[in-house]
């Protein structure tokens, strides 16, 4: 009956293997497995049919009961000053809580036994915790609270921001070697200052390590749990772990300094290489080149099994510090090669490699939050304020794009299944916020869209004291679950302006129009906040709009001035760099927006908002091909999303070629399928094309998702090709019901009523977009495009003079740009001056020149033979400009 | 508790070798503190997430056992014996507890399970483990693990120092073993109360 292990495994896998395949296709899948072994065959039916009889016969146990009480709850205030805002940690035995200090108005870390295993804790531990270094966690005090289950001791101490060594070195592998020196040496320190007062960790390991930001970007690792160990068995995991454990304590030794040091050695060895040491370590260099012989000098000693043999800390130290000679190359590879065969021979060797888990191409769709009555404005202020941190994430060697709430929203996204079927997103984050009384109680999921499984949670109780921290937290566990990096600077808020700059930021980023109920909020924070550069930064983003939605001057010096204030309070910061771009870009600045974006680039090479935002002002300043090098540049880094490809069809389109600017707005759409914009786009794209019937369908499908102004005027485009002028007429006057104050619009509206003849209709519409140009023009004299309109609507006017003067300045000011070149030869028509159309009309693309051979205006130049000359041409000439 | 651990210690080592007068003295040592945790499970009864009884015995052993004293592998030989302390535990418990508190055994024919509580079902497994020991004491403690102390596959198999699939082919025996008998429904529940 017993046939050893391995029929075991044979009939268990098969087994389980057949019982997951519908009962119909079991036959054939066992016969196929089993190859003709019948005794196989047999044994695994048979077990089949007796599971399908039993079912879960004894396979839940007799009894289970709940879980046992955590101490402490979300939302519970503490020995009257601790608020608990969310469980961060479990071990063993102990949880470990994010809290707000109520007394010190300070986020602190509470760590707790688990109710039934709490013990008073010893007045030893008193000793450890008087131990003060930049590098050892920081224990505040020893605490009291009653809880229903009784008393319970419980720790405070520093919060710390950021991930464990352990987990570090598991997503990313190995510290590079400058990092690994700078963390090595704060170990060091901190292990000699612990020692030199007399205290002993116990069960030093990366897992006890921190690694955290400090504000100037640089890293800081910090130990924490020092004494804490065989103390309080309560309070940390009371066993050795095995790994670090120095081989007198595996014969029941007690630890010392010098086991201390040996499991410091390990910890060395691990972020140096990214491996464990084994039991017969190699040391450091072998492993990785670029290391020095410092390190094998410094890490080896630590290793040794006789602990007289092992150095203390401070001689570790020293030995980091020593700068090697010079490495004889020959004798290196021949301990790399020695060292391979000997992990070859040793079983298991390999395993102490640490498995890199990168979850491949990411594209995480930010749900919005439901509702968005008055209370919940914060919330969604802080959900965006997330999803800014969480955009800024980096994908350790996979591509990750970020779908933010706003942009969700504006697709009619609210659900995963629909992030999944209209975004083709592979994540979403979906949260939810309540807003109870004075707390918002929070709860978020980050799903596997393929899986539908659950990859991260979060939940957390805040009130306007905590809120500060919420984003920090919603993008820490985000980042937690997709295994990403965090970005380097720390942007720090205080409690009491989080409230209005979330208010804020939810305005703001809501759309483009809101900006005037964003301003008060951003003023308020950033009095509150005198310190923190977030609340300026986007104070400064807001006045740009509304500078931009009414070009008064005095607009943007306020945003210079807020401007200012945030980079005086933090230059390097991206976001503070990016809304000083835009500054310049909006003020016409190019090079100086350059700069700008150049130094996001430079901090954040993997950031595409600032590529993106480059290739635009190439595209500003008339160098289109840098433009599109850029666009597709970012298209490769994040070939999912679907923004970058809506922007290259824009430029393409402005610059008048309408068959590749098509091609970008498919891409987009077969991106993120309900984005209006890009329907409306793609049917203008076509109709410049004179593919009427495909126009139409795009702009229907535009109209079907939203009723936008954009598409009513590019049906209407459509429909005055076909020489249905009256119909355009109709959808132009949707166009301007939505959007009055469109000059391209109105310019539609006087050419198809001139056509119809209602002459009067005509001219109130031109009257009203010359003027509306020649105030765009004031803000904004050297944009050819907007020159190029008044020009068009004063030759109308009957203004020749004027209409000449202004479209020779706008052809002069952007020579490359296809739709001033088309407006030109509009213009040029429009006075009965064909053959200088004709002139312009040497630089057109291919594609302009069908779309003018279309065009119901151009019936003279249709007519004249250097016109058909040169479109009879156009399908050898090579798209020039 | 110093002295007590390195009794159980050595219990443990020498029970692991085959010694029945080990067993028997590891009970008494090991009987009131796991009896208080078996007790536990009664007292709270709040809906919710579940645990297994093994997450509190890990911790009953980590308690029990100062770590630099024991031989990590230890563990494994104290979740058997654990287990099956655990099984007394909760019989003799549950004898004197409404039947409410066991939850119900799924797979048997309606007939059995109409006819018979919850609690008869259990204290049936009971017995018919006691006649299973002697066919296989190896089976009898992969059930004890199951289904008295709730063990996950992997832990269980770790303990008893069989590999995963082994251990899965056990279980899947013993519970046939049971099915065949209990599904009959001509058993009867051993009124038998043992002593503490």
């Amino acid at each position: 009956m017993e046939n050893g292990a391995d029929q075991d495994q044979r009939v268990m896998s098969l087994l389980s293997a057949a019982l997951k395949r519908p009962a119909s296709e079991r036959g054939i899948f066992l016969q196929r497995e089993c190859q003709g072994d019948f005794e196989l065959l047999q044994e695994v039916t048979e077990a089949i049919d007796w599971e399908e009889r039993m079912g879960n016969f004894l396979r839940e146990p007799l009894v289970a009961c709940p879980e046992m009480d955590r101490p402490f709850h979300p939302g519970e205030v503490v020995a009257g000053r601790f608020e608990i805002i969310r469980e961060v940690g479990e071990g063993g035995m102990g949880v470990v809580y994010e809290a707000f200090d109520r007394k010190r108005s300070q986020r602190i870390c509470v760590k707790t036994a688990k109710l039934g295993f709490r013990r008073a804790l010893s007045p030893e531990l008193e000793g450890a915790l008087k131990v003060r270094h930049p590098n050892i966690c920081v224990v505040n005090e020893i605490h009291t609270a009653q809880t229903p289950g009784g008393e319970v001791d419980f720790l405070t101490m520093e919060f710390l921001e950021g991930e464990t060594l352990s987990t570090h070195l598991a997503l990313h592998g190995r510290l590079s070697p400058e990092d690994a020196l700078a963390i090595a040496r704060q170990l060091c320190a901190a292990v000699t200052e612990a020692h030199r007062s007399g205290i002993i960790h116990r069960d030093l390991k990366s897992g006890n390590v921190m690694l955290c930001r400090a504000s100037e970007g640089n890293l800081r690792a910090v130990i924490t749990d020092f004494g804490l160990a065989g103390e309080t068995s309560d309070f940390a995991d009371g066993l050795g772990t095995p790994r670090y454990m120095a081989p007198e304590l595996w014969r029941g030794e007690t630890a010392t300094k010098r086991s201390d040091v040996y499991a410091l050695g390990v910890v060395l060895y691990e972020l140096s290489t990214g491996l464990g040491p084994g039991t017969h370590p190699a040391p450091p260099t072998a492993y990785v080149t670029e290391l020095d012989s410092r390190w094998d000098r410094a890490v080896m000693p630590c290793l040794n099994p006789s602990p007289a043999d092992r150095p203390d800390a401070a001689e570790v130290l020293s030995n980091l510090e020593r700068k090697p000679r010079s490495k004889v190359p020959l004798v290196a590879t021949g301990a790399v090669l020695a060292l391979a065969a000997i992990g070859a021979a040793i079983p298991g060797f390999r395993g102490a490699v640490m498995v890199r888990l990168y979850p491949p191409n990411v594209r995480l769709a930010i749900l919005p939050l439901d509702g968005t009555s008055g209370a919940d404005v914060t919330g969604v202020g802080a959900l965006q304020e997330a999803s800014d941190r969480i955009r800024r994430l980096q994908g350790a060697g996979s591509t990750f794009v970020v779908i933010a709430p706003t942009d969700a929203l504006s697709q009619g996204i609210h659900n995963p299944a629909q992030a999944r079927d209209i975004l083709h997103a592979t994540h979403a984050f979906q949260t939810a916020v309540r807003h109870e009384g004075q707390r918002w109680l929070v709860h978020g999921v980050v799903l596997d869209l393929d899986t539908n499984i659950q990859v991260g949670d979060f939940s957390g109780s805040y009130t306007d004291a905590t809120l500060a921290s919420l984003p920090v937290a919603l993008a820490g566990a985000v980042s937690a679950a997709l295994r990403l990096r965090t970005p380097s600077g720390a942007e720090a808020l205080n409690a009491a302006a989080a409230g209005p700059y979330f208010d804020g930021l939810y305005y703001l980023r809501r759309d483009r129009r809101s900006f005037e109920r964003a301003i008060p909020p951003l003023q308020e924070a950033a009095r509150l906040d005198a310190r923190s550069a977030l609340p300026p930064a986007a104070l400064a983003e807001a006045q740009i709009q509304k500078y931009s939605a009414d070009p008064d001057r005095k607009w943007l010096d306020d945003a210079r001035r807020s401007l200012a204030a945030a980079q005086s309070l933090n230059p390097d910061s991206v976001r503070v760099l990016l809304v000083a771009g835009l500054l310049e870009r909006t003020s016409g600045r190019y090079e100086k927006a350059l700069e700008y974006y150049r130094r996001v680039q430079e901090r954040e090479p993997r950031n595409t908002d600032a590529l993106r935002r480059i290739a635009g002002i190439y595209d500003a300043m008339d160098m289109p091909d840098k433009a599109i090098a850029l666009f597709k540049q970012v298209i490769a880094l994040e070939p999912a999303y679907y923004a970058p490809y809506s922007e290259l069809g824009v430029l393409y389109y402005r610059r008048g070629k309408y068959l590749d600017a098509a091609e970008q707005f498919r891409n987009t759409i077969a991106r993120a399928s309900r984005d209006v914009q890009d329907y409306t786009n793609l049917g203008a794209a076509l109709s410049d094309l004179g593919r009427d019937a495909e126009a139409e369908k795009a702009l229907e499908a535009s109209l079907n998702i939203q009723k936008t102004a954009g598409a009513y005027n590019s049906l209407g485009a459509v429909r005055a090709y076909q020489k249905r002028d009256a119909e355009a007429v109709e959808l132009y006057r949707s166009a301007l019901a939505l959007n009055g104050r469109d000059k391209f619009y109105l310019l539609n509206l006087g050419d198809s009523s001139r056509r119809l003849g209602h002459a009067r209709d005509a001219e109130a519409a031109y009257r009203s977009g010359r003027e509306i140009a020649l105030n765009e023009l004031k803000q904004n004299p050297g944009n050819g495009y907007i020159r190029a309109f008044v020009a068009y609507f004063s030759a109308r006017l009957g203004d020749p003079a004027r209409a000449e003067e202004e479209i020779g300045q706008a052809l002069q000011s952007s020579p490359g740009d296809g739709k001033v070149i088309r407006r030109a030869v509009l213009t040029f028509e429009a006075l009965g001056l064909t053959d200088r159309a004709l002139d312009v009309l040497a630089n057109a693309t291919p594609d302009l020149l069908q779309e003018l051979a279309r065009q119901p205006d151009m019936a003279d130049l249709q007519r004249n033979p250097r016109f058909i000359q040169l479109t009879g041409n156009a399908g050898t000439h090579n798209g020039g400009r | 508790m110093e002295a007590k651990t390195h009794e159980i210690t050595r219990l443990l080592h020498q029970w692991h070798s085959g010694d029945r007068d080990a067993e028997s003295r590891l009970f008494e040592l090991l009987m009131p503190d796991l009896h208080r945790i078996a007790a536990g499970y009664f007292r709270r009864e709040r809906p919710g997430h579940t645990l297994q009884p093994t997450a509190l015995v890990n911790e009953g052993f980590l308690r029990l056992a100062a770590a630099k004293h024991v031989d990590w592998q230890d563990r494994g030989h104290f979740f058997v014996i654990a287990a099956r302390i655990m099984r007394r535990c909760l019989i003799d418990h549950a004898r004197s507890r409404p039947p409410g508190d066991f939850l119900s055994i799924e797979g048997l024919p309606a007939s059995v399970l109409a006819t018979h509580s919850n609690l008869e079902v259990a204290i049936a497994v009971d017995t018919l483990l006691e006649e299973l020991a002697v066919e296989s004491r190896r089976r009898c403690s992969v059930m004890e693990m199951k289904f008295f102390l709730g063990m996950n596959d992997e832990e269980a198999a770790d303990a008893l120092g069989l590999s995963l699939h082994t251990f899965q082919r056990e279980w899947y025996r013993a519970r046939k073993w049971l099915f065949e008998r209990l599904s009959v429904g001509q058993w009867k529940t051993a009124p038998t109360k043992t002593s503490v």
